[in-house]
Parts: C-alpha cells; sequence; structure tokens
C-alpha cells in the first residue's frame, strides 16, 4: 500500500507536467487560429459550412476548395470548413458527415460517394435543422435541398454524340466508370442511350476503375491490347486526363479519345492531340455555389428548384486555347 | 497483479479524463453556439466509431498479455464482415445464418494462427502477419473487390435486439470488455494467461498448460475481432475485403497505451478499452481544430510514444 | 628464476556480497603448461575473466612478462597477446571458419575487407592445428570438437603468447581430446604458454607441469606435476575444517523395510543422460552430486515431465508412470524445485500471492481464483516458511536471493508432494536462509517424502544425503552411503575416468 502511494506521486507529477506542457503548446500553436476564427463583431457570429468532396486524392476537387472559400470570403460571415475522406471510401465519408451533425455546423455541401448509403445521415442532419445541399453528385432520394452540378445524362448524350460523329456511326467503342457514385451512373446512361441507336457502333467493354486513377492507366494499356481495333474511349469520369501519361498506349491516329473533367493537365492533352474531346464541369462553382446556396438558405431564401444546373463546357481542339485562358482567369479570381 | 490494476488502469482514465476536459476547453465555442465536442450524440459518436476497434482491442490485450502479438484483427475484421455482408446481402441467407458463417471464418483463422504459434512454434509476429494476409486476401477473393451494401438490406429501422443501431456497437464493446475483464481476474484461466506472458519458463515448471493457454488466447482474439467484423457490417452498413486496413497498429496502441506491456505478463482488457477511447477521442476532437486536418497522424503517434514513456517511468520506479 | 609470463598478485575480485576471489596469488612461467583446478565456484571462471580482460579486479594486480597490466576491454588483452578459449563455444554458427577466425578483427585495407588474406591465414593456423576442415567451411556444421580447435584457431590467429582453455574438454570424445592434446603440446613446445583451466585431473595431469589449485576463492596451493599425485589435488581442492556433521536426534533416514517410493530404471536422453537408474525409499534424501556437464538438471526436468525421455522407465509406489507433462505428474506428488529460480521459478509480474498459489492451483485444475482464501494461504506459508516480506501483496523483486528461493520451495511443498525433486536449492542463497532450507528438506523426509537433491555443493550433500549418487557426463558414476561418505571420496568419483573404479 505504501508503495503504490510513492508510485502514485511520481506519475502524477509526472503527468501534470505532461499536461501543462500539453496545454501550453497546444495554446501557442492553435491559439492564433481561434482568434482568426472568432475575429470580427461578436454579435454577428460566422456561419460555419462543412464543404465534403468524395476524397481527398482527386485533384479535381481542389478548384471546389478554391471556389468555396472564396465565395465565404465575398460573402464575409461565413467559415468554410474543408473535410473529406482521404481515399473514396464511402465509409470514411459517412463518419465524416456524422461528424458535422454532432458538431452542429451551420450548413452541409456534400459530393456524396455512394448513392443512396448516406441518405439516412443526410436526413437526420435536415432532421436536426442543418441544411444540406450536393454538388457534383447527388444524393436525390434524401431530404437535400438542392443540388448543384451538371446534368449527367445530358453530358453523357453529348459525349455519345460527339463520339457517333467522329467515327461516322461505326466502330468498337471502349467506356471507362466507375460503379457506386450516381452522377457517374447517369453520364453512362446518357452514353449508352446514344450509342444504342447506332448499330454500328459496339461496345466491347464498361470497365469500372474503382475511383483509382492508377488502375486507369493500367486498364486503358490492357484494354488497347486487347482490342486492337478499338476506334474510341469514352470515360465518364476525369481520371485518364488527371496525369499526362495515362493516355501513353493509346495511338490518337487509330483510336479517339474523350474524357470528362477538364482541369489541368487535360487541356494539353487535347493540344498534343491525344484527346479530341472533353467535357469540363464548374468545378470552381461546386464550391462557390454550394456556398452560395447555403448562404442563402440560412437567410431565409429557398433556391427556385431543387436542381440548379450548373451546365457544361465542351472542349475542343477548336475552342482550347480560349478555355484555358478563362480558366486561368478563375484562377487568379478575376473573372 | 491487483495492485497494479488500481494504479495502471486509474492513470489511463486520468489521461482520458483530462483529454476530454482538454478539448472542452480549447473547442468551446463563442457566442451561444453550442458546443461543438461536449455533447450528447458526439459522445455517442465517439463509442460508436472506437468500438470496433475497442472490441477487438480486447482480444489484443489479451494476446499481448500472454506474451504475443496479433498483427491480424484488421484483417478478420474485413473477413467477417465481407462473410456477413455476401452471404445476408447477395446468398439471401437469414442474417443470423449469416453471423454464424462470419463466426465460423473468423474462427477459422484463429485455429490457424494458435496452430501456427503453438504446434509450429513459429514467433507470434510471423505466425499473424502470415494470418493477416490469408484473411485479407480471402476476403479479397470472396468479394471479387465488389462490396456488399448491408444497410439496404436491412429493413429501416432495424435495431438489433431492440438496441437502438447507435448504441449497439459501444454496447457491445462495453459489455465484452466487463465480461473479458472478470474472466482474467477472477479465473485460473485468466491468471494463466499473466503466468504464461510474465514467464513461460516458469509456467511451465508450475505445470501450466501453456500451450492451451495460448491456443485459447489467439482464437479469442480472432473471435472477438470477428465481432468487431460483425458489429461493423450490421452498425456502418457495408462489408467491404478493404475495411479496417491498418487497424491493427491502433489496436495493438490501444492496448499499449492502456497498461499492455508487448513483454508480456502485464495490463488488463479494461485498460485497452480505456486506451482505445483515448484515441477515438483524439480522431475525433483533433479534426475540429482548424489548421489540424492533417495533423492528426502525426499526434496520435506522439501521444503513444509519451504515454509510453511515462509508463516506463512508472515501471522503473517501482523496481 | 626467468621473469613470469603470467602472474596474479593479490588479486580480489567481490560480486555485491558474494565473494568470488580474496587475494589470489601465483605465477605461471613462461613456456609451461599450467593447470588452474578447483571446484564449482572456486573462482576459476572468474580469475580467467580477469586475465582475458572481461572483468576488472576490485584490488591487486595483474603482471604480464613482469609488467602490472591494467586490462580495460577484452581488446587491450588481445593487444598484450593473451587469447583465451571459452568453455561456452562462442563460434557464429551462420558464418564460415575464416569469419569465425577473425570476427571483430577483420583484415581491412581501406574499409574493405581483405578476403585472400584472410583465408590465407586461416589456412595456415587450420594445418598447423592439423584440422580438417576448409576456411570456407560453415562453422554450424562442424562437430563440436573442430568447432573447438577452431576457437583455438581464432585465440592464436594474432600473436599470442599466452593461451588460456577453460574447460575445453567438456563435449569431446577421447579421440578429440588426444587430438586437442597433441596439438596443446606443439604450442607448448613453441613457446606459447598455456593455462588450462579443468577438473578433469587426468587430463590435467597428462598435459601440465604444474598444478595451481583455488578453494573458495583463494589460493590453496601451486604443486609441481611431476611431484605430487592427483590424491593430493584432491584433498588442496576441498581441504577444510568441516564443521561435525550434524546428526539427527530422531531416527532419520529410510526405514529398511520400506517398498521404494521412486524408482528410476534405465533412463535415457540423448545427449544429456543415458542410463540412468536409481531408487528411492520414502524418508530417503539421495544427493546427486555432478560438476558441470553432469546432466542432473536435465534428468531433474525430465523426471517431472518437462521433456519426454527416449528410453526408461519410472515407477511410483511399484506402478510404472508416464507423465504427458508437468501437471500430471504434480497430480502424482512429484515437485520440482528448478536450478534457476529467476528463469525457472518465478513470476516477476505477478506478486507473492499469485507466486505462491499458482502451481498448485494449476494441478487442482481449478476454475475460479477465490482472493480470499489464497491470500489467507499465501500468509500462512509466508509465517510458516518465515519468508523475510512484509505480506503477499509484494513482488517478488523486492526480496532477497534466500526468501526468493524460500517461496519457489514454498509453493511446492505446500502441496504435501510425495517425491521431491530439488536442483541447487540454496544456489545463491546466504547462510542462513541456506541452513532453513535444509531444515525444511529434512522436515520433508521426516514426514515420508522421497527427496532427490541436486547440488554441487559438497558440504551441503555430506550435510544432507543418506546417499550420494554422484554423476558424470549423463551417467551414474557410483553411490556412497551417507555414513561412508566423504568430501574425497565424492570427489574422487566425480573426477576420475569414466568406468574407472572409485
Amino acid at each position: 500500500m505504501k508503495r503504490s502511494f510513492h508510485v502514485a506521486s511520481g506519475f502524477s507529477r509526472t503527468l501534470v507536467l505532461l499536461a501543462a506542457a500539453t496545454f501550453a503548446l497546444a495554446a501557442a500553436c492553435g491559439g492564433g487560429n481561434r482568434d482568426a476564427a472568432t475575429s470580427g463583431d461578436p454579435a454577428t457570429r460566422k456561419l460555419r459550412f462543412a464543404v465534403i468532396p468524395k476524397s481527398l486524392d482527386l485533384p479535381v476537387f481542389s478548384y471546389a476548395k478554391v471556389g468555396a472559400e472564396r465565395a465565404a470570403a465575398e460573402l464575409g460571415n461565413v467559415e468554410v470548413i474543408w473535410r473529406g475522406p482521404e481515399t473514396a471510401d464511402q465509409l470514411r465519408q459517412k463518419e465524416i458527415l456524422e461528424s458535422f451533425i454532432t458538431q452542429r455546423v451551420d450548413g452541409i455541401a456534400i459530393s456524396s460517394l455512394g448513392g443512396d448509403f448516406l441518405n439516412e445521415t443526410i436526413n437526420r442532419a435536415m432532421d436536426a435543422g442543418i441544411p444540406v445541399v450536393t454538388w457534383d453528385s447527388d444524393a436525390p432520394n434524401s431530404k437535400r435541398i438542392a443540388y448543384y452540378g451538371v446534368d449527367d445524362r445530358a453530358a453523357g448524350r453529348i459525349m455519345g454524340e460527339e463520339a457517333v460523329r467522329m467515327l461516322d456511326g461505326k466502330g468498337q467503342v471502349a467506356l471507362i466508370t466507375s460503379i457506386g457514385a450516381v452522377n457517374l451512373a447517369r453520364r453512362l446512361e446518357g452514353v449508352q442511350e446514344v450509342l444504342a441507336k447506332h448499330p454500328g457502333i459496339k461496345v466491347v467493354e464498361v470497365y469500372d476503375i474503382k475511383e483509382d486513377s492508377i488502375r486507369c492507366a493500367e486498364i486503358i494499356a490492357s484494354g488497347t491490347n486487347r482490342y486492337p481495333d478499338l476506334r474510341a474511349w469514352i470515360s465518364v469520369g476525369g481520371w485518364p486526363v488527371f496525369t499526362r501519361n495515362a493516355l501513353d498506349a493509346v495511338n490518337p491516329a487509330k483510336t479517339k479519345f474523350i474524357a470528362f473533367d477538364t482541369i489541368p493537365p487535360a487541356p494539353e492533352l487535347i493540344r498534343a492531340g491525344k484527346v479530341q474531346l472533353l467535357i469540363g464541369q464548374k468545378y470552381f462553382g461546386w464550391g462557390a455555389e454550394s456556398v452560395k446556396l447555403l448562404a442563402g438558405i440560412k437567410a431565409g431564401k429557398m433556391p427556385p428548384s431543387p436542381v440548379v444546373d450548373s451546365g457544361v463546357d465542351v472542349v475542343t481542339a477548336a475552342n482550347v486555347d480560349e478555355y484555358v485562358e478563362r480558366w486561368k482567369a478563375l484562377e487568379k479570381g478575376t473573372h | 497483479m491487483k495492485r497494479l490494476w488500481r494504479t495502471r488502469e486509474l492513470s489511463t482514465v486520468v489521461i482520458l479524463a483530462l483529454e476530454v476536459l482538454f478539448f472542452a476547453w480549447y473547442l468551446a465555442p463563442d457566442g451561444d453556439r453550442s458546443h461543438p465536442f461536449l455533447n450528447g450524440p458526439n459522445a455517442l459518436l465517439i463509442l460508436k466509431y472506437s468500438s470496433i476497434y475497442g472490441i477487438a482491442a480486447i482480444g489484443a490485450a489479451m494476446v499481448i498479455i500472454s506474451g504475443g502479438v496479433d498483427l491480424s484483427p484488421g484483417a478478420v475484421i474485413a473477413l467477417a464482415s465481407v462473410v456477413l455482408g455476401g452471404l445476408f446481402v447477395e446468398g439471401g441467407w437469414s442474417l443470423g445464418a449469416s453471423v454464424a458463417m462470419a463466426i465460423a471464418a473468423g474462427l477459422t483463422a484463429g485455429l490457424v494462427t494458435s496452430a501456427l504459434v503453438v504446434l509450429v512454434g513459429l514467433p507470434p509476429f510471423i505466425a499473424t502477419l502470415g494470418v493477416m494476409g490469408i484473411a485479407r486476401g480471402a476476403a479479397f477473393i470472396f468479394t471479387q473487390a465488389r462490396f456488399f451494401d448491408v444497410s439496404g438490406a436491412l429493413p429501416p429501422g432495424w435495431q438489433p435486439f431492440g438496441i437502438p443501431l447507435d448504441w449497439f456497437a459501444p454496447g457491445a464493446m462495453i459489455g465484452l470488455a466487463v465480461l473479458f475483464q472478470v474472466l482474467m481476474v477472477r479465473f485460473q484461466w485468466g491468471r494463466a494467461i499473466y503466468a504464461v506472458g510474465g514467464n513461460e519458463t516458469a509456467a511451465r515448471f508450475s505445470g501450466v498448460a501453456v500451450g492451451a493457454v495460448k491456443t485459447s488466447v489467439y482464437v479469442l482474439a480472432a473471435l472477438l475481432s470477428t465481432i468487431a467484423g460483425v458489429v461493423l457490417a450490421v452498425v456502418q452498413g457495408q462489408g467491404k475485403a478493404d475495411l479496417a486496413m491498418g487497424y491493427e497498429l491502433d489496436i495493438i496502441a490501444s492496448a499499449v497505451v492502456g497498461g499492455a506491456s508487448l513483454s508480456g505478463g502485464r495490463g488488463s482488457v479494461i485498460g485497452a478499452v480505456l486506451g482505445t477511447l483515448i484515441f477515438g477521442v483524439l480522431r475525433n476532437a483533433l479534426p475540429q481544430i482548424p489548421g489540424a486536418t492533417f495533423y492528426d497522424r502525426l499526434i496520435v503517434g506522439v501521444v503513444v510514444i509519451v504515454i509510453v514513456v511515462m509508463d516506463q517511468l512508472l515501471v522503473r520506479r517501482t523496481r | 628464476m626467468s621473469i613470469p609470463a603470467v602472474s596474479f598478485r593479490d588479486v580480489r575480485k567481490s560480486f555485491g556480497a558474494v565473494r568470488a576471489l580474496g587475494g589470489v596469488s601465483f605465477d605461471v612461467a613462461a613456456g609451461e603448461a599450467h593447470a588452474l583446478v578447483g571446484e564449482n565456484g572456486a573462482g576459476k571462471s572468474t580469475l580467467l575473466k580477469i586475465l582475458s580482460g572481461s572483468l576488472r579486479p576490485d584490488s591487486g594486480e595483474l603482471c604480464l612478462a613482469g609488467q602490472p597490466v591494467a586490462l580495460a576491454r577484452p581488446r587491450d588483452a588481445l593487444a598484450h597477446g593473451i587469447g583465451i578459449v571459452h568453455q561456452e563455444m562462442l563460434a557464429f554458427p551462420d558464418l564460415t571458419v575464416t569469419a569465425n577466425i577473425f570476427a571483430g578483427r577483420e583484415l581491412t585495407r581501406g574499409g574493405l575487407l581483405r578476403e585472400r588474406a584472410m583465408r590465407d591465414r586461416t589456412r595456415t593456423l587450420i594445418e598447423r592445428l592439423h584440422i580438417p576442415v576448409s576456411p570456407d567451411d560453415v562453422a554450424g556444421t562442424l562437430s563440436a570438437a573442430y568447432r573447438q580447435l577452431v576457437q583455438v584457431a581464432r585465440a592464436l590467429a594474432f600473436e599470442c603468447r599466452i593461451l588460456a582453455l577453460d574447460e575445453p574438454t567438456t563435449s569431446l570424445t577421447d579421440a578429440e581430446v588426444d587430438h586437442l592434446f597433441r596439438v596443446l603440446a606443439d604450442l607448448k613446445g613453441g613457446s606459447t604458454t598455456l593455462i588450462y583451466v579443468s577438473h578433469r585431473l587426468p587430463e590435467v595431469f597428462a598435459l601440465c607441469d604444474r598444478i595451481t589449485v583455488l578453494r573458495d576463492g583463494t589460493h590453496a596451493g601451486t604443486f609441481d606435476r611431476a611431484a605430487t599425485r592427483p590424491d593430493a589435488i584432491v584433498r588442496a581442492m576441498v581441504g577444510r575444517d568441516l564443521p561435525p556433521r550434524v546428526v539427527d536426534a530422531e531416527a532419520s533416514g529410510p526405514r529398511p523395510s520400506d517398498q521404494p517410493r521412486f524408482t528410476i530404471d534405465r533412463l535415457t536422453r540423448r545427449p544429456c543422460f543415458e542410463d540412468v537408474s536409481l531408487t528411492i525409499r520414502p524418508g530417503e534424501i539421495v544427493c546427486l552430486f555432478g560438476l558441470v556437464g553432469s546432466g542432473r538438471s536435465e534428468l531433474l526436468e525430465t523426471l517431472f515431465a518437462l521433456h519426454a525421455p527416449d528410453a526408461g522407465t519410472i515407477a511410483i509406489d511399484g506402478g510404472e508412470c508416464r507423465f504427458a507433462a508437468p501437471r500430471d505428474a504434480a497430480r502424482a506428488g512429484l515437485a520440482l524445485v528448478p536450478e534457476d529460480r529467476q528463469q525457472q521459478g518465478l513470476f516477476f509480474n505477478l506478486d507473492l500471492r499469485h507466486n505462491l498459489v499458482l502451481p498448485r492451483e494449476a494441478a487442482r485444475s481449478s476454475l475460479v481464483v477465490r482472493p480470499r482464501a489464497e491470500q489467507a494461504d499465501a500468509r500462512a506459508m509466508i509465517r510458516a516458511w518465515r519468508i523475510k516480506t512484509p505480506g503477499p501483496e509484494t513482488f517478488p523483486d523486492s526480496l532477497s536471493g534466500g526468501n526468493q528461493q524460500k517461496v519457489v520451495v514454498a509453493r511446492w511443498l505446500a502441496m504435501a508432494p510425495r517425491i521431491l525433486l530439488m536442483d541447487e536449492p540454496t544456489k545463491g542463497v546466504d547462510v542462513g536462509a541456506k541452513f532453513e532450507i535444509h531444515e525444511i528438506i529434512r522436515r520433508q523426509a521426516r514426514e515420508g517424502a522421497a527427496c532427490l537433491v541436486a547440488s554441487s555443493d559438497l558440504p551441503e550433500v555430506l550435510e544432507l544425503a543418506h546417499r550420494v549418487v554422484v554423476m558424470r557426463e549423463g551417467r551414474i558414476q557410483g553411490e556412497i552411503a551417507g555414513e561412508r561418505a566423504d568430501e574425497e571420496s565424492v570427489m574422487r568419483l566425480a573426477t576420475a575416468e569414466p568406468g574407472a573404479a572409485a
């Protein structure tokens, strides 16, 4: 008994020292941040909006972050909390969403990874009084207030029609997608709908790359090997054009490449002739418009319709230079 | 053994309390906003997401106390979730039968591990490393990289045994922790585990059935990992082969932070669960600190080292 | 008188309370083969470690060729030309012969190994020592004898003026011993000074010119081989003022009419012991005496079912027994107090109550732990065996060696064993505890237990034994009845040639 007391005293001494050190360290490091968040008139405190992408490792979402933060700065009373799963993991995204509910944020804007998987959680947020909007990838069967993004089906149809035009209605085509997200599924439906109308076009395979860009490169290489007469690839996502060398295996003289998403370095691939057509989304708008929608909802202004169509950009060799100029302006914030 | 229990577990509780107090202070909101950290739903969230680690940490603690180590929990969790998911969602089996098969799969993994360690004599690190690969591989082969949407197949508002889903996971963790703590302290078998971990040779010389003790420990650890996988599939709603990647390190760290020594003979089940909660609180609170999003891994690592160093100082003072 | 190659002047060394060497002084002449003999614990190994630089003496000095030297580390000894061949085979089994010889002292040029030079040197040494191996053979594949010779080669690889060998022939056959001796004789002729530590007197007499005897850490005489006989050496090894033999007032020892309690018949476990046969009657204390390598511990462990024997049987009260595990042996009434209480006996992560109660509960296969009953039992045991500790909640590390040993003894005696096996029961134990443990053993015998006590402590053996059984190299050399046993007769059996008459 005597010894355990002695032990406890020596131990608790170290414990207290450690706790003090931790407090001091944390206060020093993070104290600054806290001040920044609470500066301004205490009466009009800032609204905290959580913006959740599908994953942090896809570069396309970083533009959403830029757009969101810029909109927050413009609005003045909004603080954006950007948090997402490191890889496209539905469970992790659900955990993050739940965490924001318990943190009682003022609004949530999310690009949903898995169809109806998050419906229950989104509904719980709405029931708790936290408005939810979706962007890029919708959760239409949930209670979310609005969705900002492209009309995926229409975009898919455009891709299909352009492919038919380039191939003169004849030839083998391979499709690339990732099973799970609703937006990708809709785009795929749009493509297949159009291609089905032309009997000369044969879809040899629909590849599922599970949101893995590296796997995408492998599939393009092995697919090109397997189907030497392939006339076109259509990818409903931007994985093949996120890097410069995923398309090395493709011979542009023989095979056309149509893809979604125009973020750099994709336009360069058009200039290099590797890609013939890109569908661009409003990347900065994902963040900016969602934040503005939430701010409006908090101020009592509901959006006129639950689906806010952002429209798409169709980029080819003809207008790629102009597109890149516009993009640079957007990046600098001078649009 | 009892006296150490009092000191070590108490200090873990103190660390947990300090941690909660710290974040309660640090994350306190200004104005009339409600506290983002210190509220009921958030506490439940921490418990819910910690319980997967916690249930497996019970088994890990027993293995570590016996002088071994187990690298397979993550893989067995995934395997269990996948077997349950596959049979229930695609195979159309009843939930009970799917759970039973998942348990059978996990027990098989545990038997393989114990055979490798006890009969073949492999070091536990190697044996469980191998079983980890086999279990994970089996999960991938079974799913062909699909995943099973268990929550979609369950009726909405379904409650296991009448317990709300969100309470089920922490309830299971606490119930199992209490059960195994009692087994370890009040039963001869539990004491034999401490003896084997403390001095295996002396245990043999004292007539303890060392092989049987070790076998039981690895099988139980696998069973607990399986239960964690079943809970994961049912509560979080998915059966996937790549779930719980890397969980084994967090689980072992939880047991060690809770008082288990990797050289065997020390530690407790309750301590491991408390260690899990310490990390659970960190995982929940750190992302709420602005600018700290990518620091959480670093901070978790630092916390482990700090707590273990303090533990060493404690042990050295007793000698 | 030429300058001696090695001189020890009043060398003293203690380890805590244990005095290993108490003022040893003698000379080793240049070019001679000098033997160092003594019982276990006499201080031979300690002296050798001081010579090789592994230990520093507390006081006194070591002189080489007349000059006092201070060896701070083994490297310094090597630099002075001292080579040691150790008792424990220190070869690297996975490395080649060449690598073994040069381990730690590789020949290099600018950081790169000079493989060719090392291999050539190795070949020269191998030929000199007539070892039929190649420099590239992997050490683990060689026989013990050749590995031993590789050790000798390693000692000789550098300018070696003094070669010390510590019990080099423990694992060698007669033919291999002859080979080694031829090699050593060669070396002696070539002006290397040999120091040969051994307790095998025939070898000592075959090889050495002079013999120094150590006893209890002191110098008990240096003899010219030509002018002395083994008897004299033995007497010097053991000669001390013996306290009068304590004889029990009550009749002690086995009653002649009793049936044997424990019968061991031709028990064999290679390579530790072979063909051991022994009977012990209830109330009898049989002491198993033997020096290093005699196989006593392995025998006791096999009797307690920790290992399975290759051949032979054991019987209790006439009925043959086959135990699968120590728990079965314990249930049948056996108890083993192991040799190394720290490695084999105590649980340092559990308090005394658990340490005292665990084997009993394991043997009973009890299900539940009953803390209050166990605390009471533990307290009773502490009181009964007079273990000096505040209570059963203390941990073994706070006890002295003697009290730790009492814990290990007490836990087994609490099960009232009918056959008590003990391995070095008073090793590292202070005088007071030693006496108490002896009393405990005698009491067990009086109450009818059959006791088999292995010990290398000759006075202890003589004090306790109703019968002394001497083991040497895994075989029983002979038995001496308690009354007729004395130090010389026992030592003679223990150091004699295998098969020689007592």
